[in-house]
């Protein structure tokens, strides 16, 4: 490549047989698409060892990785099955119904 | 006993002579003995062994040699053996002046002196094109197509040239 | 007797080892040493296969010509080493480079990992090529003839690959961003492995009785290590690790996916059909 030529990076990702997902594989340099798709195939698939490439521009990536966004610390157990601790309560109320309607607890 | 002292060097020289005709199979201007990878050469009666110092370990051109050094002494002797050996390290300032002459005359630049066994960072020394014998040459590679060559670049005749890498 | 021609009656090929005779050496002595050049030749096998991998797709053309020369040497230097011990041993070379079961190599954990990424490959290379010359210093002056000689040819060769690798260590450390992030974590990847050339070898302290090798393992890695961490440290990149090497750094039952991998492509051709020539 001459002196100033545009050099991107390109993103590989790569599916190995039918039916595998994408699989980031590793990455390239390349002035455009057209070369890195070559390169590509050279780096990850001349051995016949992937049936699929996907060619990204990095540029085309929107990277997210914010903790608060991805893993707030806020506390919402309570939404989920066993993020509220309903046993003690279900003893006490069946107890209660029980001796209310004169009946054996199970 | 005499006759075989008297019978011993004629059987060595006929031997080098032989040598000669043996040559490198990628420069073939230039023989085994002018290269310098001809070591030991034992030639008595009913026995001729001949050594060879490899350039580099793990060049494919030795064994090629040594093929072609066995068959071009076959029939000296009863016994001919020739044998790959290490007794001596192959430097590059074992290539004759006659070798060095044939290099240029391919197009290739001969070594430099043979570097000092405990400087384990060699710089490589000002090569001359072997076109045009300027000095104003670059190192393109330290490495090259071959084991023993790197490529260079001269800037006085635009040709680009393999240079011999000293060890 | 004149020097007409005449047909040999027999072409000796395959000599005894030069100078030495095998029986010279007391037969624990002599297991102790075949380790050694066991570990030495699948050391380089290894190492050159997958710098071999670059071939064609090295990031520069001189590059793609650098690490194929330098692969070409290592497996030269393999092929020697296994040579040397067929002849110790009585085995044949070609057997033991290719005829053995992947978790029968006896290569150090840092030349296993795959080849990856190209921080990661000149990572690999500098900490092999420099524990490498520490190994091959500690046997230039053996007693045991037919290695010292080799060790020689082998030290003249190795100059051109330190002094590759030790300009593409700094070349990414000083280039920031990316490729000194790459590189770093390539050395913290492989850090935990880097002492492993290094693993104790069963009978060493027979070889340095003997003067086949200079010292034992554990003191040729702390050698290295405090080169090793002057060099990184002046690139302002981490140190390598200063605990010993373990006994399983070259124990390779099971192997793992990479080497599998690898042994499966560099036998490949062995297994096709035995006893085939190429």
């Amino acid at each position: 490549m001459g002196r100033g030529a545009r050099t991107d990076v390109f993103e590989i990702f790569r599916q190995e047989k039918d039916g595998d997902p994408m699989r980031h594989a590793g990455n390239v340099v390349a002035p455009d698409v057209e070369l890195a798709t070559h390169y590509a195939r050279e780096m990850y698939s001349r051995r016949n060892e992937s049936v699929r490439l996907w060619i990204v521009p990095r540029g085309q990536i929107t990277d997210l990785s914010d903790p608060d966004l991805l893993q707030p610390p806020l506390d919402r157990s309570f939404k989920k099955p066993g993020g509220y601790v309903m046993r003690d309560k279900l003893e006490v109320a069946k107890r209660r119904a029980a001796t209310e309607k004169g009946t054996d607890v199970d | 006993m005499v006759s075989a002292l008297a019978t011993a060097r004629p059987l060595e020289s006929a031997v080098w002579a032989a040598l000669h005709d043996v040559h490198d199979p990628e420069i073939p201007t230039i023989s085994v003995v002018d290269l310098g990878v001809v070591g030991r050469v034992e030639a008595s009666a009913g026995h001729v062994r001949v050594e060879l110092l490899p350039t580099f370990i793990g060049c494919p051109a030795i064994d090629v040699m040594r093929a072609s050094v066995e068959q071009r002494l076959a029939g000296f002797a009863d016994e001919v053996a020739v044998e790959i050996s290490y007794s001596e390290p192959w430097t590059s300032e074992r290539i004759t002046p006659e070798g060095r002459a044939r290099l240029r005359a391919s197009g290739f630049g001969p070594p430099g002196p043979a570097l000092d066994d405990d400087r384990l960072l060699p710089v490589l020394p000002v090569a001359e094109c072997p076109y045009c014998g300027s000095r104003d040459t670059t190192l393109e590679n330290a490495f090259g197509p071959t084991l023993c060559r790197a490529i260079y670049h001269c800037t006085t005749c635009s040709q680009p040239f393999e240079q011999f890498k000293a060890v | 007797m004149s020097t007409e021609l005449r047909r040999p009656t027999r072409q000796v090929l395959e000599p005894d080892l030069p100078r030495f005779d095998r029986r010279d050496l007391e037969p624990n002595a002599r297991d102790a040493l075949a380790g050694l050049l066991l570990t030495m030749a699948d050391d380089e096998f290894v190492i050159g296969f997958w710098d071999s991998e670059w071939t064609g797709i090295a990031p520069m053309l001189e590059e793609d010509v650098a690490f194929s020369s330098i692969a070409q040497d290592e497996i030269g230097h393999a092929r020697l080493f296994y040579e040397m011990l067929a002849q110790l041993t009585g085995d044949g070379a070609d057997r033991l480079a290719f005829g053995r079961e992947a978790d029968e190599y006896r290569h150090a954990m840092l030349v296993d990992h795959a080849r990856s990424d190209w921080a990661f490959s000149i990572a690999r290379r500098w900490l092999y090529e420099t524990a490498d010359a520490v190994r091959l210093e500690a046997l230039k002056e053996s007693t045991f003839t037919p290695l010292r000689e080799v060790v020689a040819k082998v030290r003249r060769e190795e100059r051109y690959h330190l002094m590759h690798i030790d300009a593409w260590l700094r070349r990414l450390a000083e280039a920031g961003e990316e490729p000194r992030a790459r590189l770093v974590e390539a050395l913290s990847r492989l850090a935990p492995d880097a002492p492993s050339v290094f693993t104790p070898l069963a009978g060493e302290e027979l070889l340095v009785e003997a003067g086949i090798l200079a010292a034992p393992m554990a003191q040729l890695a702390g050698h290295w290590s405090s080169a090793a961490a002057e060099t990184l440290a002046k690139l302002r990149l981490p140190a390598p690790p200063v605990e010993p090497p373990t006994a399983e750094g070259r124990d390779h039952r099971p192997p793992s996916d990479a080497f599998a991998w690898l042994w499966g492509e560099f036998t490949s051709v062995a297994r096709l059909e035995e006893g085939v020539e190429w």
